[in-house]
């Protein structure tokens, strides 16, 4: 019991000083950890959109310049004119890709979607069932949205634009074919791939470009997906068990209206707190410094406060057991001190009443025991009287009687 | 006591998170699942007449769900649809060719066989086929043959070819489909050469073998070379074994015939596929268990003479479809046919040849 009390008041003591001092330690720790995350993922963020922003404008800047090439090729005399041959088209076609590189095909499709003449003639589908097709046989320059060549499997970009004859009739339609890889180095950049990397989606969320091609035509995850609603912005997001910084923009410039592409950045942002991690290792190296110095000195200060308790305890023991001359030895100068000085003088005080009780005691005995033999003296003479008067009384009840005989 | 305290808190605070996990874990579960509920309407696409008449307005009269139905006569009109509006249809049919098409480019659903326990009756020689190997995406429909609806008024032999397609007496009375693989593969067929050929100089032969058509009057859609053999303007016509065979029930007074060509025919195979982002994938699910019960699938094959691929359905057939050899061809006729397969690069001088057919 003894044992119990004396450790849990150093516990007590020590563990509050600590707390005490714990606590704003641990706060401002955590505080300055989170201000410095925060504002190095805020201004991650905000450069990671101004990166999708950029890069969505190289990506329009180049497929309006297609655009344009596709306008200007398809003025070419030799398209116009309706006595060229299957032949000189085709060799047109070859001359202009030379001039073109950038074009994985070029061909020229008449107004009944049946190709006159093609480089390559990798597209399959049917012309008359795209809109962009129909769109340009009624005059207007269109962009196609993301087309698959299935073999050899790549994706293009097709601009279909009418070729005009000199009756300001069209007569066919030309098409370039753009492959989405030359959009894609048009923005690549020379930044480490496994923090950084960039995704293209459609106006039906699927992923027409991606680092992994295994991930073209997934649809985007539903973590990138909810958080990219708006136009433009930034958000965070778990993928793969990874936590990615993501910046977006969409593209809505009005020019290519059907194309409601949105593009993604995403950086991973365990690299990007890699930035601060040894200011972090500072502050939590600091801040544990701090702590076990509070502990220390919390308990440290237990400690004090104990000693002169203890010593109080065994005074105060030792005088209820009798050694009323014990006197509690405190010499702290403080609060402590006094109680044990305020202690003494009443140790003090109680020994000398009970000093001067002791000789009281021993003078009030004296005197009783002197009433006590003057009473038994008295006594004495008492009872002698006593017998006396009964033996005086039995005499007469005799004689009594004997004259009460002679009388008869 | 105190000590006590502590434990209990601690371990009070560790159940907390534990509890809060397994919440967690749940109910972001549960967000991934499936919702197994019936939708109230259906949205499908077919080929036209592809469904036998009353098997919808019983679906939809058993389940009390609206099916609103397209019909297409090409497939790469449904792909295009599919493409740009992923979520438009819940249901369509496809061939096996444009299965492996659309699971290239991602558009099909994983098909969740757990809600299609009728998947059972398919016959084996139709399961896991190699352009959807596990049925992940497709379950078989119906399956036919490309051949040729002759009017024997007009033509003389009973055992006709591909080969005759080429004869003189016929000429400009001939139809084909205005379709690539099976135009081109009627002219590879004829030479001896497979429908799959990826041989540049067997594919410009049978192109040239077919510039001797004017393209753009021969080569013609399935319903239009069906008609043009009615209203006698042709009298041989590269069409598919059902059409045919229906239009011939149709028309018992005329001297028509579905012949399967002696050098050996495409065998084709049609299967019900679910677009990727389907807004009732469950509901379309639900439907193709519809379609593979015994008796709505014999109904299906029956009325529309193609040939079945639920065995189960064989007991309820029609008897004289079931036994009809141009519905369902003899051994020697399927050991000669094949199924179209990619062709990998070659295609673009596939391309190349057909389009130089149209333009001269």
């Amino acid at each position: 019991m003894k044992e119990k009390t004396r450790l849990s008041l150093k516990i007590k003591l020590g563990l509050a000083i600590t707390l005490v001092g714990i606590i704003p330690i641990i706060i401002s720790a955590t505080v300055s950890i989170g201000l410095a995350r925060k504002t190095i993922l805020d201004t991650k963020n905000e450069s990671l959109q101004s990166i999708a922003e950029a890069k969505k404008s190289i990506i329009e800047s180049l497929l309006y310049s297609n655009y344009v090439n596709t306008k200007l090729i398809a003025g070419k005399s030799t398209f116009e004119s309706p006595d060229s041959s299957k032949d000189e088209i085709k060799e047109e076609l070859v001359k202009i890709n030379t001039i073109y590189p950038e074009y994985d095909d070029l061909s020229v499709v008449n107004l009944d979607g049946h190709v006159i003449a093609s480089i390559n003639y990798d597209y399959e589908g049917k012309w008359l069932e795209k809109d962009w097709f129909l769109e340009a046989k009624e005059g207007k320059t269109t962009i196609s949205g993301v087309q698959t060549i299935l073999d050899p499997f790549h994706t293009v970009i097709i601009f279909a634009t009418p070729i005009i004859d000199e009756n300001d009739k069209t007569r066919a339609i030309l098409i370039t074919q753009l492959p989405i890889d030359r959009v894609w180095a048009s923005i690549e950049e020379n930044v480490d791939r496994n923090s950084r990397f960039t995704i293209l989606a459609d106006e039906n969320k699927r992923i027409i470009y991606h680092p992994s091609s295994e991930e073209l035509f997934n649809t985007l995850p539903q973590g990138v997906n909810q958080y990219s609603q708006n136009k433009g912005g930034f958000f965070q997001t778990v993928q793969n068990g990874e936590s990615l910084l993501v910046g977006y923009e969409t593209f809505d410039d009005e020019f290519f209206s059907e194309m409601n592409w949105k593009i993604f950045v995403f950086e991973k942002e365990s690299v990007v707190l890699k930035a601060i991690s040894s200011l972090e290792l500072s502050i939590i190296a600091a801040s544990i410094g701090a702590l076990i110095i509070a502990a220390v000195f919390g308990f440290r200060l237990g400690f004090q406060f104990l000693k002169p308790i203890k010593e109080l305890k065994t005074a105060a023991r030792n005088i209820g057991k009798g050694k009323l001359s014990f006197r509690a030895n405190v010499k702290t100068h403080d609060e402590f001190s006094e109680l044990a000085k305020i202690f003494n003088e009443m140790a003090e005080k109680i020994e000398n009443l009970s000093k001067n009780l002791e000789k009281k005691v021993k003078q009030k005995t004296k005197e009783l025991e002197e009433k006590n033999r003057v009473l038994k003296k008295s006594n004495a003479v008492m009872v002698g009287r006593e017998l006396k008067m009964i033996k005086l009384k039995e005499e007469i009840d005799s004689l009594k009687q004997e004259s009460k005989g002679k009388r008869e | 006591m105190k000590k006590q305290t502590i434990y209990l808190l601690f371990t009070l605070f560790i159940g907390v998170i534990v509890v809060a996990a397994v919440l967690g874990y749940y109910l972001l579960k549960n967000d991934k699942n499936d919702k197994h509920t019936l939708a109230t309407e259906l949205n499908i696409a077919n080929w036209e007449d592809y469904f036998a008449e009353g098997v919808i307005e019983d679906f939809e009269a058993e389940y009390g769900i609206s099916v609103n139905l397209d019909t297409y006569n090409d497939e790469e009109v449904i792909l295009s649809l599919v493409q740009s509006d992923l979520g438009k249809y819940d249901f369509i049919v496809v061939s096996g060719l444009f299965v492996d098409k659309m699971k290239k480019l991602k558009l099909l659903a994983e098909i969740d066989l757990e809600n299609i326990p009728n998947y059972s009756n398919i016959g084996a020689g139709f399961q896991n086929p190699s352009y959807d190997p596990n049925n992940q995406s497709s379950i078989p429909y119906l399956w036919g043959t490309t051949g040729l609806l002759v009017n024997n008024d007009y033509t003389k032999e009973n055992e006709i070819g591909w080969q005759d397609l080429w004869d003189k007496e016929y000429v400009n009375h001939v139809r084909l489909l205005n379709d690539q693989r099976e135009a081109m593969g009627a002219s590879l067929k004829s030479l001896g050469h497979s429908i799959n050929s990826e041989d540049k100089k067997q594919i410009t032969e049978a192109a040239n073998k077919l510039k001797e058509f004017n393209a753009k009057e021969s080569f013609v859609d399935l319903d239009q070379g069906n008609d043009d053999v009615l209203t006698d303007k042709a009298w041989i016509a590269q069409t598919y074994s059902g059409d045919a065979l229906e239009l011939i029930d149709e028309n018992p007074d005329r001297n028509l015939d579905y012949i399967i060509p002696e050098e050996g025919t495409v065998i084709w195979v049609d299967n019900m596929v679910i677009p990727r982002d389907a807004k009732n994938k469950y509901t379309a699910e639900i439907f193709i268990n519809y379609l593979l019960r015994p008796e709505v699938s014999a109904k299906n094959a029956s009325e529309l003479w193609y040939a079945n691929t639920n065995q189960a359905a064989e007991e309820y057939m029609d008897q004289e479809v079931l036994n009809d050899p141009k519905v369902y061809p003899p051994k020697k006729i399927i050991e000669k046919s094949e199924k179209f397969t990619p062709i990998g690069e070659s295609q673009t001088i596939y391309n190349e040849v057909w389009e130089e057919l149209f333009v001269q």
